[in-house]
């Protein structure tokens, strides 16, 4: 029983060491370019959604004209660069 | 076998810790992603080997393994199964384990669902994750061992069993979901770390913890109520709050934690308060870890605290190395924490959010005061001086109607500066509200702290109805949609802010409950079989008493008709005297216990405590207390979390 047990042990150590040590040996060193679109893709939808939250705050009267348009400029703005990014990573 | 199994998870846990470091300290260095994938693997068999080692000792809990230290002392063969599952967070070690069980899953979370959005902060993030973790790990393997043999010199037949106290299905609820929260709370705080490390300290940190905070932040409220309801039906003092250490180590991370939330509203919208959000961030980070500490050490005395140890100064270092850190990191960036815009109007939400921040933060540091005083004082004086409830109550009540106040003053306010015409457009009905509200008080005879509260109800109530109210009527505007729908859609669309709202609105339920207490009455008497006493419109007979023995205790049953003063049956209560381990030869270790029975209404409760009998002349020595409007607090509690779960809701893309 002890046996088993000290081999079980060895086994589970020796995958974790090779889990963990793998990509290591064969692994890509720079970083994938599919991450990057899927993050820029999640920064231009919380950035759409920052639009909507200001054109709603707009309407019931929580913004004035001035701040609205500014505001507005300043995520369409940042999501002209995200966008362009983004064609540069596809 | 097993309990090597588990140690030998901890110990290999703990060295696969400082390998993930290592790894992304590399990785760091050579920005070479080979060392980020082997730190990102090493991180996840962290998390899998801390949930493995959990899993172990819940076995062993379950198969009554005397043998390990832990097994006996909290549980017995009498113990039912749900407390043996329970047993986990009962003692030292076992809510260390569990402490770490939940950042493990937590942190799995996070590595699985960033696994393909790596930003820059994602490294450092999951780094400082493995330190809180590794800090765990050192505890349950040097300090705290769950897995450690007993130590007898004969073989252990049957355990201690659990504290009676901790028999109680609050209890299977109320300590998980306060470690959530408190945990929870380390998600955000390692985003904030990373992002003052890579100077990221814009909105994107922001935007990535929202909804973490949230989470913790909701499990924080619902564990802190959930706190408050056991402490109700358990305690059997009639209340539900009594501003104990362990309940305040809950409450303080829940205050900076609410300001928190709110701040980071300003900061995403106008680029505000970034140091101010670190601040709270970093302290409420702080604060939970203070909170455990509180709770885990027995530095102080305290009804919800069942473990005494040496722990404190392991903590106390982690608590003053986090503080040196984050104070040195936030001091570095202070240049690139500048706001990018300026409050430029008293009557601006900005301002709103501003002051709302500041009575968190003194209702904070007013509750942190009274906490550790006695300590200071034993050290500065070598005499322990308690602060009592009188000295929070005096403090906080009239910070938080203060509070109550803001709740209703800040949605009414526009960004920027409130113009007169558009201050006097939102502020009317609520005004009028609170000013109806308070000359129905004031006939109606009412001369004390609810003569404020009552009417800041109604101000905060008639806010929060005028915001949906703006926004139902901008959608019938503009998309011609009937009430109903563009109640529905408004919700629906505008998650985050509605289900806010909805937080508020539990709030004010929740105070109401809380301004029940300035009409408390309570009475003890001794009442023999068929007898009958009057108390406050009631009138209590005593049927029966009966006596039961179940597997972990005896009981005595008293059978309590309620008659209002038209002699019609209110309700029968059946509130039990009862001792534990009465099967123990040595009768000091039997332990009494009251479990009380309540019978709850919209506008009372009528409490009943079973304090004493006499065996022999069948006479109930009873403790009745007719607590108002305390249902309005678990009420709220309910609205509280909905309002959460509709701001946590993921919304469609």
């Amino acid at each position: 029983m002890n046996l088993v047990f000290t081999t079980a042990v060895i086994a589970l150590f020796s995958s974790i060491v090779w889990y963990v040590i793998s990509p290591l040996l064969e692994g890509e060193s720079t970083i994938p370019l599919r991450i990057n679109h899927d993050n820029l893709d999640r920064k231009k939808q919380v950035l759409l959604r920052q639009i909507k939250e200001l054109e709603m705050d707009h309407h019931i009267g929580n913004i004035s004209d001035e701040d609205f348009n500014a505001g507005r400029q300043a995520l369409k703005q940042e999501i002209s660069e995200i966008i362009a990014e983004l064609k540069k990573v596809s | 076998m097993t309990p090597v199994l588990g140690s030998i998870s901890l110990s290999l846990g703990l060295g696969l810790a400082a390998i993930s470091i290592f790894l992304f300290s590399v990785f760091l260095q050579k920005a070479d992603y080979r060392f980020f994938v082997g730190g990102w693997r090493a991180a996840v068999l962290v998390s899998a080997l801390s949930i493995l080692a959990t899993f172990l000792l819940l076995n062993e809990l379950l198969a009554s393994n005397f043998d390990i230290r832990y097994v006996a002392h909290y549980t017995s063969l009498e113990t039912p199964t749900i407390y043996k599952v329970t047993a986990l967070w009962a003692g030292q070690s076992g809510s260390l384990l569990f402490w770490l069980f939940i950042l493990s899953v937590y942190t799995l979370i996070v590595l699985f669902k960033y696994r393909n959005s790596y930003t820059a902060l994602m490294p450092w993030v999951i780094i400082v994750l493995v330190i809180v973790q590794a800090f765990f790990l050192i505890l349950v393997n040097f300090v705290e061992n769950p897995f450690s043999p007993t130590v007898a010199d004969f073989v252990v037949a049957n355990g201690n069993g659990l504290n009676p106290l901790l028999q109680n299905l609050t209890m299977a609820i109320h300590p998980p979901t306060l470690y959530l929260g408190y945990v929870g709370f380390t998600i955000p705080f390692a985003f904030a770390i990373a992002a003052l490390i890579t100077k990221d300290t814009g909105s994107v940190w922001i935007r990535s913890i929202r909804r973490w905070t949230l989470i913790a932040w909701l499990f924080q409220s619902a564990g802190v109520i959930l706190g408050g309801w056991w402490a109700y039906q358990e305690l059997g003092w009639g209340g539900y709050w009594a501003w104990d250490p362990v309940e305040n180590a809950s409450f303080m991370p829940w205050l900076t934690g609410t300001a928190f939330l709110h701040s980071i509203i300003i900061q995403e919208k106008k680029g505000m308060l970034k140091t101010w959000n670190m601040i709270l961030i970093l302290l409420t980070f702080t604060l939970c870890i203070f909170g455990t500490f509180l709770t885990r050490s027995g530095v102080m005395s305290s009804v919800h605290s069942f473990a005494v140890s040496d722990l404190g100064p392991v903590f106390l270092g982690f608590i003053a190395l986090i503080l040196v850190v984050c104070t040195v990191l936030i001091l570095v960036r202070l240049p690139i924490l500048k706001s990018e815009k300026r409050i430029e109007s008293f009557t601006s939400r900005e301002s709103g959010f501003l002051f709302n921040n500041v009575i968190f933060l003194v209702i904070c540091f007013a509750v942190f005061w009274g906490t550790i005083f006695p300590v200071l004082s034993e050290a500065v004086r070598g005499e322990k001086i308690t602060v009592g409830a009188p000295f929070f109550n005096q403090v906080n009540v009239p910070i938080g109607l203060l509070l109550l106040l803001f709740t209703g003053i800040g949605p009414l306010l526009a960004w920027r500066r409130t113009s007169n015409q558009a201050f006097v457009r939102n502020f009317t009905l609520p005004i009028l509200t609170g000013l109806i509200v308070f000359i129905a008080c004031f006939i109606l005879g009412i001369r004390n702290t609810t003569l404020v509260s009552f009417p800041l109800v109604g101000f905060v109530l008639a806010a929060i109805l005028t915001e949906f109210q703006r926004g139902i009527r901008s959608r019938t505007s503009r998309f011609n949609e009937s009430i109903f729908v563009a109640l529905k859609t408004l919700i629906s669309k505008n998650r985050s802010r509605y289900g806010g709202y909805i937080v508020h609105l539990g709030i004010v339920f929740m105070f109401i409950g809380f301004s029940g207490n300035a009409f408390d009455s309570e009475l003890e008497f001794a009442l023999k079989k068929g007898e009958v006493k009057e108390f406050d419109g009631y009138n209590f007979e005593l049927v029966s008493i009966q006596t039961v023995e179940r597997p972990n205790h005896m009981a005595w049953i008293a059978a309590l008709n309620v008659w209002n003063i038209q002699h019609q049956l209110v309700t029968r209560l059946f509130p039990e005297k009862r001792v534990y381990f009465h099967r123990d030869p040595n009768p000091d270790k039997r332990q009494p216990h009251s479990e009380l029975d309540i019978h709850t209404t919209l506008n009372k409760d009528i409490y009943s405590i079973f304090s004493g009998i006499d065996t022999e002349q069948q006479i109930a020595y009873l403790k009745i207390m007719i607590n108002p409007l305390v249902w309005w607090v678990w009420f709220g509690g309910y609205v509280l979390v909905f309002g959460t779960l509709i701001s946590l809701w993921p919304a469609k893309d």
